[in-house]
């Protein structure tokens, strides 16, 4: 690809260029949904939601709600005028319950008032004739002969009907080529739900337009597919739907299901009103999905050098009581479960099932985190089994040039993973551990990640976007969603790059669904790649049509206009066999410091060396912050965050309470490495980096806490309990590592 | 709204203002429903977040937990304000450092970043904003624009201020 000389002498990509909206964030002038207050005469909404997780919902008594002073209507399923049902991936969701109560997001009714008081009002007033059912609750016993089943609604079939989806995959002779293994190693780990925390609560209002039309402003991570969702509910043409985004608080994937889009557009058609609601926060991390728990067991084989050469490996995954994209996470989770290391053999089963629990949803990783702590504690383990160096280990296990995965998945471009665990030996090298004092041991740990950019798996993944050219100034239009990792000011540096602008002469419009093409989901590491991409064909499909007019640039007063599409290449499903299942890799190596108190189990993590193959840094700024961020994150995932329910609920209604990391939680010492080596997928080789910078600190960490204390964390979060009681010995060691003599 | 015939008058960024409600009504919901200053964020209504703190006589508040009597005849400072001097060097800072990402905690976090004395150190910054929860920058950046920003360059110029 060209890049047209900038006139201003500057190169827009790869400087740190303020984020667009800079400004209106830090004098408070951003407004997120929750900031409008609609027009006069806006109505309000409120829901209803059963104590429950697993009910038959008999009976919905709204008089008292009705008799409630400013309540005008209240919403149940009958009153919904298409399918009640809606999902990311499948409508298997009911948007208002009809007959059952099958997990906490479930909602029963929606109560609309004058006002926000009289909505809650309402709300508290509906009663709801609730029967319990039986419910599971333990993901280990979702396939027993005798577990009530999770979704009678669901066509049954000769498997279990709480089995989900499953897959199984065999590469060689495992048997035979674990019996000549030198040392086996035998794992099992677990893994809980997490709560996004976005820091901005649902809210939203859905206002009737003159011509019929309805107008959602919303924080999404993907418009036009909750419109898609909306208008089948709706049973209306999606084009009688227009989401306009406000300022997005956080998303982290909590945000690709529809939360309250839905129950607003609808509540706005029915009432012929505008109609705003605001979630809580208790009513936000009940009302959506939260990270899948796992359960994951490892055997993994290696000879004495430390070459791995049979891997069996059994995945189970907690899908709670909705779809989701819980499908396609497993096939992600499958893909990526044996690391990008070769294996001679490998055998791995993966399943997930319904429970009663809340349903789960996409979250920063897609699945990747949970099988990278296991793959990556695995083969920390074999390198201390044969006391090799871990590194050493990977390496040795790291093939190069274009090849497949233990997986299956066809890749090329493994070096980018041994180009971060070079780099994090040049940054961590030369620094040393404390001694250890008193009852505080220290250790260092070291991991590495992998994740896809882009959906995969045979998905048409596309982005969209219109460039004009006009006076000098350029308007560049595309839906990409800004969650706050900074897309739009990317784009903004690509275009002024591309068409050689300074960044203030490019506009990035991307709010509104009426004027910009879809974009995609702002997930899956994607839209540098994709919108990036879009955005960069569209520039110098407009630089053509100039040359092809001939006129000098400068004179050209009249806009020029072009549209581009640019799709991932082309991948494969999992049921059409071995092939491309996803097309483009990231790549990060972490190392941790530890301190472990071996008298109270508390780890603090003293430094975290977080190096990420970024393909072509396009704002090191921003950059630093997705990585700093994404560490902080994986510390919370390794160490604190925790989402308890009994029974399907959630036992927490807070943030404190799920362990979301503070300022004094956080790691101290950050160092972010970035590796540039202008192969990646996107613009100038840049590559989608916002997942990978939290999978690699995880076991990073939980490594370092071996080296210190001598302990493997098997479940997730380590907390100070889990580490005593494995110190003292107390929890029968589940796992351990054995050799063939 | 019911009122009980109590008119809180508190000065408001520099400005007298009064609110006719319910003196028992959070300032949190004053400022953004009455007043119309949505700065000021409603992250969880229970104290945990840090999003709606806002400055009481120069001293870092939970509006979600004040009732309004309680800054009757006091002076708040909200992210809105435009003359304090404290506010605007960390804000400075804060779009020099790229501090934040989605924003939302970014008013809460500046107005209470803006009463660390210069000086403090980073565990010390890291102790004044730990009721300040961030979920996209895990604080690095923060720390280093309150640096930034207790260094006391106010004039040093961002890379691109302003919005693009």
């Amino acid at each position: 690809m060209t890049a047209s000389a900038n006139p201003s002498g500057r190169e827009s990509v790869g400087r740190p260029i303020a984020r667009a909206g800079g400004s209106d964030k830090v004098w408070g002038s951003s407004t997120f949904p929750a900031d409008r207050p609609g027009p006069s005469g806006v109505l309000h909404a409120a829901t209803v939601r059963a104590s429950l997780a697993s009910a038959r919902l008999l009976e919905i008594d709204t008089a008292p709600a009705l008799a409630v002073p400013g309540v005008v209507r209240v919403l149940t399923s009958a009153d919904v005028p298409g399918i009640n049902r809606f999902g990311l991936a499948e409508a298997d969701q009911p948007v208002l319950a009809d007959g059952w109560i099958r997990g906490a997001s479930d909602v029963a009714a929606l109560v609309i008032a004058t006002d926000e008081v009289a909505a809650r009002a309402g709300a508290r007033a509906t009663r709801l004739v609730l029967e319990p059912l039986p419910g599971v609750y333990d993901v280990e016993r979702a396939l027993d002969p005798d577990a009530p089943v999770v979704r009678p609604d669901r066509p049954g079939g000769d498997a279990h009907p709480n089995l989900f989806a499953s897959r199984s995959l065999i590469r060689g002779d495992v048997d035979a080529e674990m019996s000549r293994a030198h040392v086996i190693v035998e794992g099992t780990y677990r893994t809980g739900h997490v709560e996004h925390a976005f820091l901005a609560p649902e809210a939203g209002l859905a206002v009737p337009e003159t011509d019929g039309s309805l107008v959602l402003h919303v924080a999404t991570q993907w418009p036009e597919s909750d419109l898609r969702q909306a208008a089948a509910v709706l049973g209306e043409g999606v084009e009688n739907f227009a989401i306009v985004q406000d300022t997005i608080g956080g998303a982290f994937g909590g945000r690709e299901d529809v939360s309250l889009q839905i129950l607003l557009l609808l509540a706005a058609r029915l009432c012929e009103a505008p109609v705003r609601m605001v979630w809580d926060r208790v009513e936000s991390i009940r009302g959506h999905g939260k990270r899948h728990p796992f359960v994951i067991r490892h055997r993994t084989g290696a000879d004495a050098e430390g070459r791995l050469v049979a891997g069996s490996l059994d995945l189970l995954i907690d899908v709670g009581c909705y779809a989701s994209t819980s499908r396609q996470l497993l096939d992600n989770a499958l893909v990526h479960a044996f690391g990008p290391y070769d294996f001679a053999s490998v055998r791995a089963a993966a399943q997930a099932v319904f429970t009663s629990n809340p349903y789960s949803c996409a979250f920063r990783g897609f699945g990747v985190n949970q099988v990278t702590f296991a793959i990556e504690q695995q083969l920390n383990r074999v390198a201390a089994e044969l006391g090799l160096d871990p590194a050493r280990v990977r390496r040795l296990n790291l093939p190069t040039g274009p090849g497949r995965l233990a997986s299956g998945c066809e890749i090329s471009g493994r070096e980018g993973l041994e180009r971060t665990l070079r780099s994090a030996d040049d940054a961590a090298g030369g620094t040393s551990l404390p001694d250890a004092r008193g009852t505080v041991a220290y250790g260092r740990g070291v991991a590495s990640a992998m994740k896809n950019n882009g959906f995969g798996f045979g998905v048409d993944d596309a982005a969209t976007a219109e460039v004009t050219l006009c006076e000098g100034r350029a308007r560049v239009r595309i839906g990409a969603a800004d969650v706050g990792q900074g897309i739009e000011t990317v784009l903004v540096q690509i275009a002024a790059k591309a068409l050689g602008l300074a960044e203030d002469e490019v506009g990035v419009e991307w709010r509104d669904t009426r004027a910009s093409p879809e974009a995609g989901s702002s997930s899956a590491s994607r839209q540098t790649v994709a919108a990036g991409n879009a955005v960069l064909c569209a520039c110098e499909k407009v630089l053509e049509q100039l040359s092809e007019s001939g006129s000098p640039r400068e004179d050209q007063d009249s806009a020029v206009s072009a549209r581009c599409t640019w799709r991932f290449p082309e991948t494969v499903g999992m049921d059409d066999g071995p092939g491309v299942h996803l097309a483009a890799f990231g790549w990060s190596t972490a190392v941790a410091d530890v301190a472990v108190d071996t008298r109270t189990g508390v780890v603090r993590v003293l430094r975290v060396v977080n190096v990420v193959d970024a393909g072509r840094a396009m704002n090191p700024v921003l950059l630093r912050g997705q990585v700093e961020g994404g560490t902080v994150m994986g510390q919370g995932y390794a160490l604190l965050e925790r989402f308890p329910c009994r029974d399907g609920m959630p036992e927490v209604t807070g943030l404190e309470a799920c362990g979301v990391p503070t300022a004094v939680d956080a790691v101290p010492a950050i160092e972010t490495v970035i590796v540039e080596d202008g192969d990646g997928p996107g613009p100038w080789g840049a590559r989608g980096i916002g997942e990978v910078t939290m999978i690699a600190v995880v076991p990073a960490i939980t490594a370092a806490i071996h080296a210190a204390c001598g302990v493997w964390i098997n479940e997730l979060p380590a907390t100070p309990e889990r580490i005593i009681s494995q110190l003292e010995g107390r929890w029968e060691r589940p796992t351990s590592g054995s050799r063939n003599e | 709204m019911n009122g009980d015939g109590v008119v809180i008058e508190f000065t408001l960024n520099g400005k007298q203002v009064r609110s006719p409600g319910s003196s028992a009504r959070r300032v949190l919901d004053v400022l953004r429903h009455e007043l119309g200053l949505t700065g000021t964020k409603d992250g969880c209504g229970v104290g945990e977040c840090g999003a709606c703190a806002i400055l009481v006589d120069g001293e870092p508040r939970l509006s979600c937990l004040l009732p309004v009597a309680e800054v009757a005849g006091l002076t708040v400072t909200t992210i809105e304000s435009t003359d304090d001097e404290a506010v605007e060097r960390v804000r400075s800072a804060f779009l020099q450092e790229g501090a934040f990402q989605c924003g939302f905690c970014t008013p809460g976090m500046i107005l209470v970043a803006s009463r660390i004395p210069a000086g403090a150190s980073d565990d010390e910054v890291r102790a004044a904003i730990s009721g300040n929860l961030c979920r996209c920058s895990g604080y690095a950046g923060i720390i280093r624009a309150v640096r930034r920003a207790g260094a006391g360059d106010p004039d040093a110029p961002g890379e691109h201020g302003g919005s693009a």
